[in-house]
């Protein structure tokens, strides 16, 4: 569905280039839920803002249905935008502007009736659940209100693509959650293709099938969401991942000196990542069983990723040391991650 | 009660026809050359908020060339641009004094200062909305028309109202070198002969010009304000 060969694009600031894109490659799927995570500047919007052209790459080529893209130009590459909805962090709703109107606003000169526009319109704003305020003007509503009629219109044009830039992060925890529900819905509804850009781990945690993860302009890892949590390979990876997990809190405690890890001598703090749930259980009371160590619970935490239960558990291990380090041993080899903190 | 009037303002109420005429003329000069000036200027801020750096025809050169003019024209009191384009306004009104001779220099002498408010008005455009309207294809005249103009009304008509205002004053400074109007009222029958009530009368005329126009101007950048 959408294909980047080799983009660059490079700024020049204060006399000092700089590269916002590095030589990216990425296939995107048609109908994916697609993540791109990255810290502030690492140039997720230079990336995205390339897919519909509002950023030319200095060099590499833009392929969407197949068709490269960056050849096109005036009034063809416009006709191309129409078939990629935008939603951006701060909404960029017209505030001169109903709600309705602004849907309106990208399909008023296609040669719809002002009766079709309207009707077509209206249950758009139904789609997104916002029909009740086609009268009302940007200013009135809240964030996820805006979201809402800012989603409304981009898919105003029936675009395939829809490019999300940090659409949730200007919204508190709970209407984050109702516009990536939205998002899902839309997806599932209209077959539509997501490309969604965030520095919100849990975002790409609750909808994304497929991530990227970026860092100085490149992708530095690339994997199905499940993948990226259950194994992740690069230190900022591991990074976002331990943002969405309660497992570093033990770094936390271990830095404040906490009571609750204040080690006896023979004791080792443990933490294990992600273990399939049904192994979780069963894992400890096996292990301390079978070296006959005793593991105290300080954190445990299961989470369902794209329909997988993946968990990890930070614990005491109290016993002698050559036992500890079997123990460890064998975890190792049946594939469960396991750091020595 | 007109006794009254006779004593404090003798002199006005024998011009009463005059100073009605003048009123008309200073009506006059100002919407004439207030069509030219909101046309012209609004063209020449658009241009220049399209062509800066970062624009949506981005043009250095042209850019640099307006700026440079805008700002020179501008640094030239009013007064001696008058003299300055008497031999000019001979040429494109025909006459460089009463009404008609007025109006060039008027338009001179405020396209580059309305220009200057249009473009800052337009400035105030969240660049997010031009990235917006872009990413759903629209056009740049459709970006220009439907966007920038349209989400700087309330700006646009707190630029145009002082702008007005400032060119009523101007009307009145033609108007005492040779334009008619209320300025050529207020120093031909009031300074000339010596009837201070003259003076204050054209005053007080003007006063209610502004007012009425500041009133319109804020009711309009009102009502579009959201
Ligand atoms: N128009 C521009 N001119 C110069 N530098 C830019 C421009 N746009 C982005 N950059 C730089 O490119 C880098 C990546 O920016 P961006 O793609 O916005 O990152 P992200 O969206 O990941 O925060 C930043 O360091 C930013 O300063
Ligand atoms: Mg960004």
């Amino acid at each position: 569905m959408i294909r980047l060969e080799h983009i660059t694009k490079t700024y020049v600031n204060a006399g000092k280039k700089f590269n916002a894109a590095d030589d990216v490659s990425l296939e995107i799927e048609k109908g994916e839920i697609f993540g791109i995570i990255g810290f502030s500047g690492a140039g997720k919007s230079t990336l995205v803002r390339c897919i519909n052209l509002l950023e030319r790459p200095d060099s590499g080529k833009v392929l969407i249905g197949g068709r490269d893209i960056t050849s096109l130009h005036g009034a063809e590459l416009r006709r191309q935008r129409k078939k990629i909805g935008m939603i951006f962090q701060h909404f960029n709703l017209f505030a001169s502007r109903t709600v309705l109107q602004n849907v309106i606003f990208p399909i008023r000169y296609s040669g719809l009736s002002r009766q079709q526009l309207k009707e077509k319109a209206m249950n758009l704003l139904e789609l997104v659940g916002i029909a009740d305020k086609a009268g009302a003007y940007p200013s009135e509503l809240s964030g996820g209100q805006k979201q809402r009629a800012a989603i409304a219109r981009a898919l105003a044009s029936d675009p395939e693509i829809l490019l999300c830039d940090e659409a949730t992060s200007a919204l508190d925890p709970q209407t984050t959650e109702s516009i990536l529900k939205l998002l899902r819905s839309l997806n599932a509804k209209l077959g539509l293709t997501i490309v969604l850009i965030t520095h919100q781990m849990n975002v790409v945690k609750s909808i994304c099938t497929r991530t990227a993860v970026m860092e100085n302009g490149k992708i530095v890892e690339l994997g199905d969401v499940f993948g990226i949590f259950a194994n992740p390979q690069q230190p900022v990876t591991r990074s976002f991942v331990d943002t969405t997990s309660c497992l570093s809190g033990i770094n936390d405690l271990i830095e404040e000196e906490s009571p609750v890890v204040q080690l006896n001598p023979g004791q080792r703090i443990l933490r294990f990542r992600y273990l399939e749930k049904s192994a979780c259980e069963a894992l400890v009371s096996s292990i301390s069983r079978r070296f006959s160590i005793d593991l105290n619970i300080v954190f445990g935490s299961i989470e369902i990723i794209g329909d997988h239960p993946i968990g990890g558990l930070v614990v005491i291990a109290d016993g002698n040391e050559a036992d500890i380090d079997a123990a460890v041993e064998y975890l190792r080899s049946i594939n469960v991650g396991v750091e020595v903190i | 009660m007109p006794e009254f009037l006779q004593n404090i303002i003798p002199n006005v109420l024998k011009k009463l026809p005059a100073l009605w005429e003048a009123t008309l003329e200073t009506l006059e000069m100002t919407g004439i050359s207030a069509l030219f000036i909101l046309v012209l200027g609004m063209a020449l801020g658009i241009l220049l908020t399209v062509t800066r750096k970062g624009g949506l025809m981005e043009n250095t050169a042209v850019y640099r060339v307006l700026d440079v003019i805008i700002n020179l024209l501008r640094s030239v009191p009013f007064i001696i641009l008058l003299f300055l384009l008497i031999p000019l306004t001979r040429i494109i009104c025909g006459t460089s004094i009463g009404v008609v001779g007025s109006i060039f220099p008027l338009i001179v002498g405020t396209v580059p200062f309305f220009s200057r408010q249009a473009e800052a008005a337009l400035a105030g455009v969240d660049p997010g909305l031009i990235e917006a309207a872009q990413s759903m294809g629209c056009s740049k005249p459709g970006i220009i028309f439907r966007v920038y103009l349209k989400e700087s009304v309330p700006a646009l008509s707190r630029g145009i109202t002082i702008t007005l205002i400032n060119l009523v004053g101007l009307t009145a400074m033609a108007g005492a070198v040779g334009a008619g109007g209320l300025g050529n009222f207020a120093y031909v029958q009031g300074v000339q002969r010596n009837c201070y009530d003259i003076i204050c009368a054209a005053v007080v005329v003007l006063v209610i010009i502004v007012q009425i126009i500041q009133i319109i101007g804020n009711i309009i950048a009102k009502k579009s304000e959201r």
